[in-house]
């Protein structure tokens, strides 16, 4: 089963460590793109300050999130 | 290997100062809440580096080091796809909400979530899987011992199993998490430290990838991610069944990581540990492959081709270790000890946890007192204890690579398990014989998969085995009556809590 799946992908052109590289990198992308826009809400950011606005963008978790997001993406790209 | 006075010095203040620190931080401890989750008072820093340790211990140091050598750069991708990326969705989505949800455990919600036979099954999984895996620890120890200082095997693991009891036992889950911290600290000195001398030995990073480069069957030692036809690690492989089933699975699902982010003080605090925890294990990943590397290039020689029939697993760390000066060997061997011991104290805190919760509260006395679920705590620790290090000989026997006997535990139940959890935590739909149907179909097809085929990946197993564990849940729940939305209220994401009017 696995092994059918392995050479459809193949099949799919996608063997190179490049198609490897987009795709890990595309992982990170998206998550970095779902933490710039989900809702505050969701993450419940009114609970942890009293004044989530004036909350600095260094004490704020959802910040050094995409940060972290962000360097995982670029190593998986640039690495050589 | 001939240890100086100023190592000796430096590992027996080390354990003993980490035996008694543990046990004076478990000091006023009189019910479960406070043996199990600290007593929700435990602060986001200590529970990141908790983590940490807790998912990099003694096992990684020896495994990784071991599958660098014979793989190279891939390994990294357990941190980096395998961890990163689950510990950053986990952190926002799920962590905050289960800490809401007040549980104790895992098999707790999935309790709340399905039913009673679900939580059973699970947490009797977990039990035997953390057996096995203080097995495997111990297996880590022993390897370390008896080829650092010459201990015997048998030794070495009634050693750490004493040591880990003392301060587990009587500190719970804040003893467990400080000492941690401790660790965390050595831990990253330490493995800098292998990596700084090692590399200075092997003449630089560029000397090394020349030197790895020009052995046969490396050309993707230096690459994070190989081809797609790959026999060992093809990146579709890597991305589907570690990044999207194990990982996942390990941050969200496993009991010994999730359970001292459920001991913080808030649901934010939650979610600042597991961004921290994310922000370190970017840089560990390296730390602890590339001595792999360096092994490689210094003592390919005397170790073999990692790819032989005549592989002996465990070796590539020993013989690193060795080229330490006296006094930097001490502080490499207490990071060693770090590691052993804050993976072995996070298992057996979380397999007691699971026992006394989801077994002797739910099944047997539900009027238990708080001490008297402390104090079978407590037994239940010393208990643990006591299997890993009898199945430790079994372990050892069995699997040539630590790492992948660990890995090769996880495949069986782990897609099943990050099913279950996200159709519960993020939909309506699933009811619960969907649940238990979920549960069987993935455990039936990982087993058909690693038992009744040859040479296939544990990536793949866990890969299909989630699979088939989605569409065992999506079909019987098509068919089976679903629970109303008052009774799933705090255990989906959608439907919170109702808040108290006045």
């Amino acid at each position: 089963m696995s092994g059918q799946f392995t050479t459809l992908v193949v099949a799919m052109g996608a063997t190179s460590p490049l198609a490897g590289r987009l795709a890990f990198a595309s992982v990170f992308a998206a998550l970095i793109v779902w933490l710039l826009l989900a809702p505050a809400s969701l993450f419940d950011e009114s609970s942890t300050t009293a004044r989530p606005d004036k909350t600095p963008l260094w004490r704020n978790t959802r910040t050094w999130a995409i940060a972290v997001a962000a360097f995982e993406m670029l190593t998986y790209l640039l690495w050589r | 290997m001939h240890l100086g006075s100023i190592d000796i010095t430096f590992v027996v203040l080390y354990l003993l100062g980490i035996a008694a620190f543990g046990m004076w931080m478990g000091r006023g401890m009189h019910t479960g809440f406070d043996l199990f989750l600290g007593g929700k008072s435990l602060p986001w820093w200590a529970v990141a580096a908790s983590l940490v340790v807790s998912d990099i211990g003694a096992k990684d140091m020896v495994g990784l080091a071991d599958d660098g050598y014979r793989y190279g750069l891939v390994m990294t991708n357990f941190d980096l796809i395998g961890c990163v990326f689950p510990v950053l969705i986990a952190a926002f989505l799920f962590m905050p909400f289960l800490w809401l949800a007040g549980v104790y455990t895992i098999p707790e919600y999935l309790g709340r979530r399905y039913n009673q036979y679900v939580r059973l099954c699970f947490a009797v999984i977990w039990a035997v899987f953390m057996v096995g895996t203080l097995g495997v620890i111990f297996v880590s120890a022993g390897t370390m011992f008896e080829s650092l200082l010459g201990w015997n095997f048998s030794t070495s693991v009634l050693m750490t199993a004493i040591l880990v009891a003392l301060y587990t036992a009587f500190g719970g889950l804040k003893a467990v998490v400080y000492t941690d911290l401790v660790s965390c600290v050595v831990l990253i000195i330490g493995a800098i430290l292998i990596c700084v001398i090692g590399l200075q030995e092997v003449g630089g990073w560029q000397a090394l990838r020349e030197k790895v480069d020009a052995m046969p069957g490396t050309e993707y030692h230096f690459q994070l991610l190989r081809p797609a036809d790959d026999a060992d690690y093809p990146w579709p492989a890597v991305l589907l069944g570690l990044g999207f089933v194990l990982g996942p699975a390990y941050w969200i699902g496993n009991q010994a990581i999730v359970q001292r982010s459920f001991g913080t003080k808030s649901q934010s605090e939650a979610r600042a540990s597991y961004v921290m925890c994310a922000a370190i294990k970017t840089l560990f990943p390296f730390l602890l492959v590339v001595p792999g590397l360096i092994g490689l290039a210094l003592f390919h020689d005397k170790i073999g081709p990692g790819n032989s029939d005549s592989w002996q697993g465990g070796q590539v760390l020993p013989e690193l270790v060795k080229l330490l000066p006296t006094g930097i060997l001490g502080v490499v061997l207490g990071a060693f000890l770090a590691g052993i011991m804050s993976n072995l104290d996070s298992y057996v805190n979380s397999a007691a946890t699971l026992c006394v919760t989801d077994i002797y509260q739910a099944l047997i006395n539900r009027r238990a007192t708080g001490p008297q679920l402390m104090w079978l705590g407590r037994a239940l620790v010393v208990m643990f204890l006591s299997l890993g290090a009898c199945c430790s000989f079994f372990v050892r026997e069995r699997f040539g690579s630590v790492f992948e006997a660990f890995q090769t535990f996880l495949s069986f139940f782990q897609g099943p398990l990050l099913a279950l959890l996200l159709f519960g935590m993020l939909t309506r739909f699933a009811t619960q014989w969907g649940g238990l149907a979920g549960l069987l179909s993935g455990v039936t097809v990982a087993s058909y998969l690693k038992f009744g085929t040859t040479d296939l990946s544990f990536l793949w197993i866990a890969w299909w085995s989630f699979v088939a564990s989605v569409a065992g849940v999506a079909i019987v729940s098509l068919f089976t009556k679903r629970y109303n939305d008052d009774r799933l209220r705090g255990l989906v994401c959608w439907l919170p809590m109702r808040q108290e009017r006045g």
